[in-house]
C-alpha cells in the first residue's frame, strides 16, 4: 500500500504543481528566495481572495434582501440546495454509466495488476478530485455567509467587527465540508457499486439517480415553508447543519454528527469496493484520463486526435465517392475526410466567417468593422490550416506521392479555399442584401483576400515544420505569426480600396488583392518545397 | 545491370552534429543490399534523405537517371520508402489507403483484385474496412507493404521491415523481396535480424557513427 501512497502522492504533487506554475511558483526549488516568495503568495492571495469573496457577497446581500428581507437564511439555503442537488443528480447520473474513478492507462499497468485491497485504492483515490470538486462549494458558501454577515449584522460594517464577519464565512464553510463529503462518497458508491457487481443487481442502481431527485425535491420543498410528513424528515440531516451554519450560530454536536454520517458513506464505499474491477474501470476511464491531462498541458493535437478516434470508431464500408486519378485524388480525399469528421460545432466556424461578412455592411464606423475583419480573419487561417497540419501529419505518406508539389497545394488546400470563397462572399453579399446596402466593390476583393489570409496561415504552419518531428507526426499550430501576415496580406489591397477612390482605387485593390494571394499561393508553395529551410 | 539508385556526396548535418558523413554508393537493379549497423549511427536518416522526407545538407541522389529534388515527379514514379512505422490518416480506411495510393500513381487498373490479393496474402484482408489506428503495429507494418508493393516501382527502401512481423509475415516478405529483387528492381533495407541477411544479402553495408562502408 506505501507504494500506491507513493504513486498517487506523486500524481498529485504534479497536479498541485500544474496549478501553482499559474502563479510562477516552482515547487522543486527549494532556495530560501522561493521560499519567500511562497509566503508572498499565501499573503497576497489571502488578502486578494479575501476582497474578493466580500465583492460578491455585497451583490450576495443585495439579492437575499431583495428576495426574502424578512428570512435571508432561507434564500442562501435555498440556492445553495439548488446548486448541490443539480451537481449532485448530475455526478450520480455520470457515476452509474461510467466509473467515477479516473485511472490512466499506466494506473492500469501498475495497479490493476496488483491483489492490493480494492477499498483502500478508491479511499486514497478519493482525495484529489474530491478537492476539485469542493472547492466551487466551499467558495459559494463562504460568499454566503459573508453576504448574510452584511445583511445580519446591525450597523456599518468596519474593521473592529472583521472577526465577526469572517466568523458567518467560517461557520458556512464547516457546514458545507462534510456534506459536499457525503455527497461525493455517495456518488463514487455508486460508480464502484456498478463495477463490483454484475447483472441484476445493476438495475437497483437505475433507480438511485430518481431516489436521489425525489430527495432533493424534498429538501427544496421543506426550505420554501412547506410542510413535510415527519417520516420524510430525513432531509434534515443535511438541511439542519447548513441551516445552523448560515444562521451564523455553531453547533458542535451536529457538525459532528454530519462529519460522522460523512465518514460512513465513506466506511460503506470502502466495504462496497471489495470487488471492485479495476481492470473495467481502467478500460472505461482510460482515454478520458488521457485526453484530460493533454489538455491541461496544452497538448490540443492530441486532444483533436484521441476524440476523433473515438468518434470514428472502428470500422466504415468502403466509400461510394467518385474519385479521380491523378492529384485530383486529394480531392476526393479531402471530401471524405470533411464528410466524416463532420460535426455541428465544426460548422460554427463556418457560421462565424458567414456571420462576420453578413453584418460588415451595417457596421456603422470603421473602428467597428475594422473588428470583425479581424474576428473574420482570424477564423479564415483556422480553418484554412486543417487540412495542410492532418496531411503534415502523415509526411512519409504524402511525400512520396507522385504530385508535384505545387499541383499536391492546389488540389489540397483548394477545396477549403472554394468553400471559404463562397461562404465569405455568401455572408457579404446577403448582408447588404438584407440591410439595404449597395453592394460596395469590397465584394471583388474577397476571393483576393481569402487566398491571401488562408495561404498566409498554411505558409506559417509549414514554415514552422520540422520534416524529423513530421516524420513521428508532430506538425506546429497556427501562431499569431500566421495571422499577423493574413493580416498583413488582407490589409495591403483593403486600405488601397478604403484611401485610393473611384474606380482606379478599386481596380488597384483587385490586382492587389489577387496579387498578395498568389504571392501567400507562392510562399507556401516555396516552404513545402524547402521543408527545415523555410 | 545499371544503376538504379545513384548516391555522391551525400551528408546529413543537425547543426554541428553530422548524422551522415560524405558518402557515395550506388543500388544495382536486380540486387539486395542490407545496410546493418547499432542503434544511432543513421540508418533511418539515410532512408529518409535518399526518399528526400529529411532534406540532404549535401550531395544528389539520382533514382533511375532523375535527380530527387529536379525530377522529383519522376523520382517519385520510381521509388518507394516503407518506414518502420508508417503512418496513416485517422479518417481513411486500410482499403481506401491502398485506393489512394493506387489513385494518385495512376494504377486504379484491376485495383480490387491487386488490393485484395496483397490484402489476404499479408493476412489483412479481414480487417480491411478497419481504421489503421485500431491496426497492431505488425499490422500496420503490413499495410504499409501493401501501400508499397500496390504501384510500380525500380528502387524499394524498407526500414526495418521485419521488426514487428510475425514468422509467416516475414516469410512471405522474403518471398516477395525475393521475387521483386529477380525482376530487376533494387532493394535496400535496413535490419538487426542476422537470419534475414543471410537470406536476403547479395551485397551488405555497415553504418556506424554515421559513415558507411560495404563489408
Amino acid at each position: 500500500m506505501k507504494a500506491i501512497h507513493w504513486l498517487r502522492s506523486r500524481q498529485e504533487e504534479r497536479e498541485t504543481a500544474y496549478w501553482l506554475s499559474f502563479v510562477a511558483y516552482e515547487k522543486s526549488d527549494h532556495s530560501f528566495n522561493n521560499r519567500i516568495y511562497l509566503l508572498y503568495l499565501i499573503l497576497f492571495f489571502g488578502v486578494w481572495v479575501f476582497v474578493t469573496l466580500t465583492f460578491f457577497a455585497g451583490g450576495g446581500a443585495i439579492l437575499f434582501e431583495m428576495l426574502s428581507p424578512e428570512n435571508p437564511v432561507r434564500v442562501a439555503l435555498l440556492v445553495q440546495m439548488v446548486l448541490l442537488a443539480v451537481w449532485s443528480l448530475f455526478s450520480a447520473w455520470k457515476a452509474i454509466r461510467r466509473c467515477p474513478v479516473l485511472f490512466s492507462e499506466e494506473d492500469g499497468l501498475l495497479i490493476s495488476q496488483t491483489p492490493l485491497p480494492r477499498g483502500r485504492i478508491i479511499l486514497r483515490w478519493l482525495w484529489m478530485p474530491w478537492l476539485k470538486s469542493a472547492i466551487p462549494f466551499w467558495i459559494m458558501a463562504v460568499i454566503f455567509g459573508f453576504s448574510l454577515a452584511e445583511v445580519t449584522i446591525p450597523g456599518a460594517m468596519g474593521a473592529n467587527r472583521i472577526f465577526e464577519y469572517m466568523g458567518f464565512g467560517l461557520r458556512a464553510w464547516l457546514a458545507i465540508l462534510p456534506i459536499h463529503l457525503m455527497l461525493f462518497g455517495l456518488h463514487w458508491l455508486l460508480g464502484v457499486v456498478r463495477l463490483s457487481t454484475r447483472g441484476n443487481s445493476n438495475r437497483w442502481l437505475r433507480i438511485a439517480v430518481p431516489v436521489l431527485a425525489l430527495f432533493y425535491g424534498i429538501l427544496i420543498l421543506s426550505i420554501g415553508g412547506n410542510v413535510i410528513p415527519s417520516v420524510l424528515q430525513i432531509v434534515d440531516l443535511i438541511l439542519i447543519p447548513l441551516r445552523i451554519g448560515y444562521a451564523g450560530v455553531f453547533n458542535w454536536l451536529v457538525w459532528v454528527t454530519t462529519w460522522i454520517l460523512a465518514f460512513l458513506v465513506l466506511v460503506i464505499l470502502f466495504q462496497s469496493a471489495k470487488n471492485f474491477s479495476l481492470s473495467r474501470a481502467v478500460q472505461e476511464t482510460g482515454k478520458l484520463e488521457l485526453i484530460s491531462t493533454a489538455k491541461q498541458y496544452g497538448f490540443t493535437s492530441l486532444v483533436e486526435q484521441e476524440k476523433m478516434q473515438q468518434r470514428l470508431g472502428v470500422e466504415r464500408k468502403p466509400t461510394q465517392l467518385p474519385a479521380i486519378a491523378g492529384p485530383g485524388v486529394l480531392i476526393w480525399k479531402d471530401v471524405l475526410q470533411t464528410k466524416r469528421t463532420f460535426r455541428l460545432t465544426g460548422l460554427l466556424t463556418w457560421l462565424q466567417i458567414f456571420g462576420f461578412l453578413f453584418v460588415l455592411p451595417v457596421l456603422p464606423d470603421m473602428g467597428s468593422r475594422g473588428i470583425v475583419i479581424i474576428l473574420w480573419i482570424i477564423q479564415l487561417a483556422q480553418i484554412s490550416v486543417k487540412r495542410i497540419r492532418s496531411d503534415l501529419a502523415v509526411w512519409p505518406l504524402i511525400r512520396q506521392l507522385p504530385i508535384s508539389h505545387k499541383k499536391f497545394l492546389r488540389n489540397d488546400l483548394g477545396f477549403t479555399y472554394l468553400l471559404a470563397v463562397l461562404i465569405s462572399l455568401t455572408g457579404f453579399l446577403l448582408g447588404c442584401v438584407v440591410f439595404g446596402m449597395q453592394i460596395p466593390g469590397l465584394a471583388w476583393l474577397v476571393p483576393g483576400m481569402v487566398a491571401a489570409i488562408s495561404f498566409a496561415a498554411v505558409f506559417d504552419v509549414i514554415r514552422r515544420s520540422r520534416s524529423g518531428l513530421l516524420l513521428n507526426g508532430s506538425v506546429p499550430e497556427l501562431s499569431a505569426g500566421g495571422i499577423l501576415l493574413g493580416i498583413l496580406f488582407a490589409g495591403i489591397p483593403l486600405m488601397t480600396y478604403l484611401l485610393v477612390s473611384g474606380i482606379l482605387g478599386m481596380l488597384l485593390a483587385i490586382i492587389l488583392s489577387w496579387g498578395m494571394g498568389y504571392l501567400a499561393f507562392e510562399l507556401v508553395a516555396y516552404a513545402y518545397r524547402n521543408i527545415d529551410h523555410a | 545491370m545499371p544503376s538504379h539508385l545513384v548516391v555522391q556526396e551525400l551528408s546529413k548535418k543537425y547543426d554541428s552534429f553530422v548524422a551522415l558523413a560524405p558518402t557515395n554508393f550506388e543500388l544495382m537493379g536486380g540486387e539486395i543490399s542490407i545496410l546493418s549497423g547499432p542503434n544511432g549511427s543513421g540508418k533511418t536518416t539515410l532512408l529518409s534523405c535518399l526518399t528526400g522526407l529529411v532534406p540532404l545538407s549535401s550531395g544528389s541522389v539520382q533514382v533511375m537517371g532523375y535527380d530527387l529534388y529536379r525530377d522529383e515527379v519522376e523520382v517519385r514514379h520510381r521509388m518507394i520508402y516503407v518506414p518502420d512505422v508508417p503512418r496513416f490518416y485517422l479518417e481513411l480506411t486500410a482499403w481506401e489507403h491502398l485506393r489512394f495510393i493506387a489513385l494518385a500513381n495512376g494504377v486504379e487498373k484491376d485495383f480490387e483484385q491487386k488490393a485484395e490479393r496483397l490484402m489476404k496474402k499479408y493476412g489483412i484482408w479481414e480487417a480491411k474496412d478497419l481504421f489503421p489506428h485500431h491496426y497492431s503495429r505488425g499490422m500496420r507494418l503490413k499495410l504499409g507493404l501493401a501501400l508499397a508493393l500496390i504501384r510500380p516501382f525500380d528502387v524499394l527502401l524498407l526500414d526495418e521491415p521485419t521488426s514487428a512481423l510475425d514468422e509467416e509475415g516475414v516469410r512471405m516478405l522474403v518471398e516477395e523481396l525475393r521475387g521483386l529483387r529477380n525482376a530487376g528492381a533494387a532493394i535496400l533495407l535496413t535490419t538487426h535480424d542476422p537470419g534475414l541477411i543471410d537470406q536476403l544479402a547479395d551485397r551488405r553495408l555497415l553504418i556506424r557513427n554515421g559513415e558507411i562502408r560495404p563489408v
